[in-house]
């Protein structure tokens, strides 16, 4: 490859990296504007980070959303590690092209179609049999996991291929049943990888909007929906404040997922 | 074999396709038995130590241990275990940790485990490395932690899968020799997976040689060697000739053969009754060949095609006619140089009648 | 007990398996796949069992399937026969399709580059990469908010240098839409692409100038049509949830580019008219399912390797 080439192409790469963080920056950098305008600088401020914690509005949602967040992303790595083991080792059984298309659907699907379709089967289960009620805390904590399984299953897969199989039917011939050879053998290899699998879960529960609006009650509004119907309002500063909390707590669990995630593969 | 340790009655097993990977196989393997399942890739051999293992379950079949029909007994219940091609030592355990695995699977009292660790350890010299991980080991050192922990069990069989095949030159001959070495000591029953038919010769009391799910010949080295019952086997193990042709009467022991070569007839001993005209092979060994122009019953004039010193032996390739190709082998012995032909000499070739072995396939 | 692990295992097992393994194959396979089946399978049932009856004042704001009377297609009449919903879907297709095809004009040569960084930096680049996918999707596009608004910092700062006078219309329009979609999936078509030119072999190329091919030819005759799977994967992995996006249109677009998830939301939320909304999810499905399917060829054929 000339040189040339290669630093035309660096270049592209940083105007690419540029486009994504640039308007990222901005805002970070205007949520210490002591001006309400984006246009004046009124020098550095953390009024609005001060306001911010007396909205109790935000910091419900917030409690909402973390508590959603966390319990989504459990549930979604116990469910999506279950899936991503069968994928990765249980080799061509009888209903593997079904199971992972329905595994890898929720990935692709619009969240419009899928916000509605559970609002629509929460209420006419609770028309049937009268669970779940008042839709709230429980049917968004459904959702997420339903929408979490789809990447902790991905990541789990991914790790375990990179593991030899010859080491859980190792522990099978030793004397290890196949949930004693998954805990003692798998699972203290796989831990890594489900960690990550929670942490990104966690993250897309956070920042899920639309079918959070379509699933939650009374009550359980998250994070997201203060911030959006706030913003369908116009710009805030508050809300720019909000914004760069967000944006570094996300980065930071990003950047802890990644490194539990990077695969040190030594069968 | 009365007493037989592992009898497999018609066991079959295919994944999922048209293509058997085992093809209904029979087969007994003693207690003390060192024994090779031996073929190219995809014979099925690897398959049928893992049916053994019970790491896969045969179609139709079934296996019997020590008498006992392993149908339903899953792997983590069988008295047999596996040393496995990448040896599949667990990464995050020690290698002390790594033998008594199995054991605390057993629910062993720890003292007891303690003992045969440090039992273990000794055996296959490995205390220096007890509290080592996997990924500070050699690949020989780690082979031997394979070993230990699997022979800690006290298996009544071992199970090795391609053993040889991750080490290196030097270190497999070395190994070879103290796998032997091991059998021979411990007494139980070795079974062992390999391509290399040298390594199964050398290693093996009996050797099972498998081609596409089915069991070609079964038996001791010299006998697969010397007595192979197909041109197959014949021409697996070291190379071989194999001349067509077909029978042209009987000579007292021997059967005269015609050979496509016209007025070339060889012989070759063969005890039972085979009808004039009868498609046949005759094989014989390259190191049974020799240039004596009036040594043997068995001759053929021809011209070299290829000569090929290879340090202790030398190769000769020749031309006899009608596409025929034999090989000779003759050993470099210091002082014997004058029968060394060179390439396209005339020469005549020839081999006793013991050295022809009759084929019928 | 043990028969029915059998049977279970025999559903479950195109061959025969291990004994003593069936019982913990179903165990591992069943709670996901119930999950999903009752929680992402079933709902769609549902939706299409609403999208075939009428609207009503009631508390679900809808008739109920269950009674055969309330059956009806006029929902979709409806759709086929108002110009909002047609024209929406085209438009959503229309502003999917283009905007998939800048993310790959702009992803590609971003993966490459990559793709061919010293290997210690690649899994920092992909980092940065995904860093800001992850960092609040709503957030983001507001971010672009702040920028593009008439009283926004790009129209600020190009007034004060005196480049223009008045504001640019940058928000509000089609314009922002692409940019929103581009910038916020971006990753989605730089990552399957990245995988994929990865894993490529580098002696190809080696081999391809070995015999005298320029290095642009060997681009476009080697490297392009091998990372084929990556760009088809990279691109239904953002057309797909793009096409029925709805924040996007919704803070960044205007009034006269309507985009299908934005008429399915107005029509649930606004004009609490579900089974309506329904008809719209069940036919942007029906569009959606080709792509879908070949989506998931895809991931089988990469599943297979």
């Amino acid at each position: 490859m000339t040189s040339r080439r290669s630093w035309l192409l660096l270049v592209w790469l940083g105007l690419g990296y540029a486009f994504l963080y640039i308007p990222i920056l901005l805002l970070i950098l205007f949520s210490f504007n002591e001006s309400r305008l984006v246009t004046v600088w009124g020098g550095f401020s953390t009024r609005w980070y001060g306001e911010l914690m007396h909205n109790d509005r935000i910091l419900d949602a917030t409690r909402v959303s973390l508590a959603v967040a966390a319990s989504s992303a459990t549930l979604a790595m116990i469910f999506g590690g279950s899936a991503g083991l069968a994928l990765a080792r249980f080799g061509r059984f009888r209903l593997r092209i079904p199971f992972s298309a329905l595994i890898a659907a929720p990935l692709v699907m619009p969240e419009v179609i899928t916000g509605l379709s559970l609002l629509l089967l929460f209420v006419a289960v609770d028309q049937a049999i009268g669970w779940p009620g008042q839709r709230g805390l429980t049917t968004i904590i459904i959702a997420h996991t339903t929408l979490g399984i789809a990447y902790v299953a991905v990541i789990v897969q991914a790790r375990l291929k990179l593991l030899d199989p010859a080491l859980e039917e190792a522990a099978a011939d030793l004397g290890a049943p196949p949930w004693r050879a998954f805990v003692s053998v798998t699972l203290p290899m796989l831990w890594p990888a489900l960690a990550a699998g929670w942490l990104l879960a966690f993250t897309l529960s956070l920042d899920d909007l639309v079918i959070a609006s379509f699933t939650s009650g009374p009550g359980a509004t998250t994070l997201p929906m203060v911030i959006f119907s706030s913003v369908r309002l116009g710009l805030s500063p508050q809300i720019n404040a909000l914004a760069s909390l967000f944006v570094v707590a996300a980065a930071l669990l990003v950047t802890l997922a990644a490194l539990f995630f990077r695969p040190t593969a030594r069968t | 074999m009365s007493d037989a340790l592992i009898k497999i009655e018609g066991v079959t097993k295919s994944f999922g396709g048209a293509v058997k990977a085992v093809d209904d196989i029979d087969l007994e393997i003693g207690r003390g038995e060192f024994f090779a399942l031996l073929g190219p890739s995809g014979c099925g051999k690897t398959t049928l130590l893992r049916l053994i293992a019970g790491l896969e379950a045969p179609d139709s079949g079934r296996i019997l241990i020590d008498g006992m029909d392993m149908s339903a007994v899953p792997p983590w219940h069988r008295p047999v275990n596996t040393v496995f091609q990448s040896y599949a030592l667990f990464p995050h355990m020690t290698v002390a940790d790594n033998i008594a695995f199995g054991l605390k699977q057993d629910r062993l009292p720890k003292s007891d485990i303690r003992d045969r660790v440090a039992e273990m350890l000794d055996l296959l010299e490995l205390r220096t490395f007890a509290n080592r991980k996997p990924d500070k080991l050699s690949g020989g050192q780690r082979q031997r932690v394979a070993l230990a922990r699997s022979l800690a069990k006290r298996p009544k069989a071992l199970l090795l899968d391609e053993p040889l095949a991750a080490l290196d030159r030097k270190l497999r001959d070395q190994v070879q020799i103290e796998l032997s070495a091991l059998q021979r000591r411990l007494g139980i029953a070795f079974i062992f997976v390999t391509h290399d038919q040298d390594e199964a010769m050398t290693m093996a009391t009996r050797i099972a040689l498998m081609r596409s799910g089915k069991l070609e010949q079964v038996g001791a080295p010299q006998e697969v060697y010397e007595r192979p019952g197909s041109s197959y086997v014949a021409d697996f193990f070291g190379r071989a000739n194999i001349l067509p042709g077909r029978i042209a009467g009987r000579n007292g022991a021997l059967l005269r053969v015609q050979s496509p070569i016209p007025g070339l007839t060889f012989q070759a001993p063969h005890s039972g009754e085979l009808a004039e005209g009868t498609g046949v092979w005759i094989a014989v060994r390259p190191e049974n060949v020799t240039f004596e122009e009036h040594g043997h019953p068995n001759r053929a004039n021809g011209i070299v095609r290829e000569a090929t010193y290879a340090g202790d032996v030398s190769r000769y390739e020749i031309d006899i006619g009608s596409g025929l190709v034999l090989r000779v082998s003759i050993p470099n012995r210091i002082g014997e140089s004058n029968s060394r032909p060179e390439r396209n000499a005339k020469v005549c070739v020839s081999w006793p009648n013991a050295a022809g072995i009759l084929l019928t396939r | 007990m043990r028969v029915l692990a059998k049977r279970g295992g025999d559903l479950v097992d195109a061959m025969k398996n291990p004994a003593g393994t069936s019982i913990w194959r179903i165990g591992v396979l069943s709670p996901p796949l119930l999950w999903l089946a009752a929680f992402f399978v079933f709902p769609f049932v549902i939706v299409f069992a609403i999208s075939l009856v009428s609207a009503t004042d009631a508390q679900p704001p809808f008739a109920s399937p269950l009674d055969p009377t309330n059956l009806t297609f006029d929902n979709y009449r409806l759709l086929a026969e108002d110009s909002l919903y047609v024209a929406s879907l085209g438009i959503a297709f229309r502003i999917a399709a283009i905007s998939t095809f800048i993310c790959l004009l702009i992803g590609y040569p971003m993966a490459y580059a990559i793709a061919r960084a010293a290997p210690s930096l690649r899994n920092v680049l992909l980092l940065l990469v995904m860093l800001p996918f992850w960092t609040s999707f709503l957030i983001r596009v507001y971010s672009w908010m702040i920028l593009l608004r008439p009283t926004g910092l790009i129209n600020a700062s190009l007034q004060s240098i005196g480049l223009i006078h008045e504001p640019l219309p940058l928000i509000n329009n089609e314009f922002a839409v692409y940019l929103g979609i581009v910038y916020s999936y971006l990753p989605f078509m730089v990552l399957p692409l990245y995988a994929v030119l990865e894993r490529m072999d580098v002696s190809l190329l080696e081999a391809a100038a070995d015999l005298g091919c320029r290095p642009w030819r060997a681009f476009v005759s080697v490297t392009l049509p091998l990372s084929l799977p990556g760009v088809l994967a990279g691109s239904l992995l953002v057309f797909i949830p793009a096409v029925g996006e709805f924040v996007i249109p919704d803070l960044l677009g205007g009034p006269e580019s309507p985009m299908i998830g934005h008429v399915l939301w107005t029509e649930f939320f606004n004009n609490r008219d579900w089974p309506a909304a329904s008809a719209v999810a069940v036919s942007l499905l029906v569009v959606l399912i080709v792509p879908i399917v070949i989506f998931q060829a895809l991931e089988r054929r990469e599943a297979a390797q």
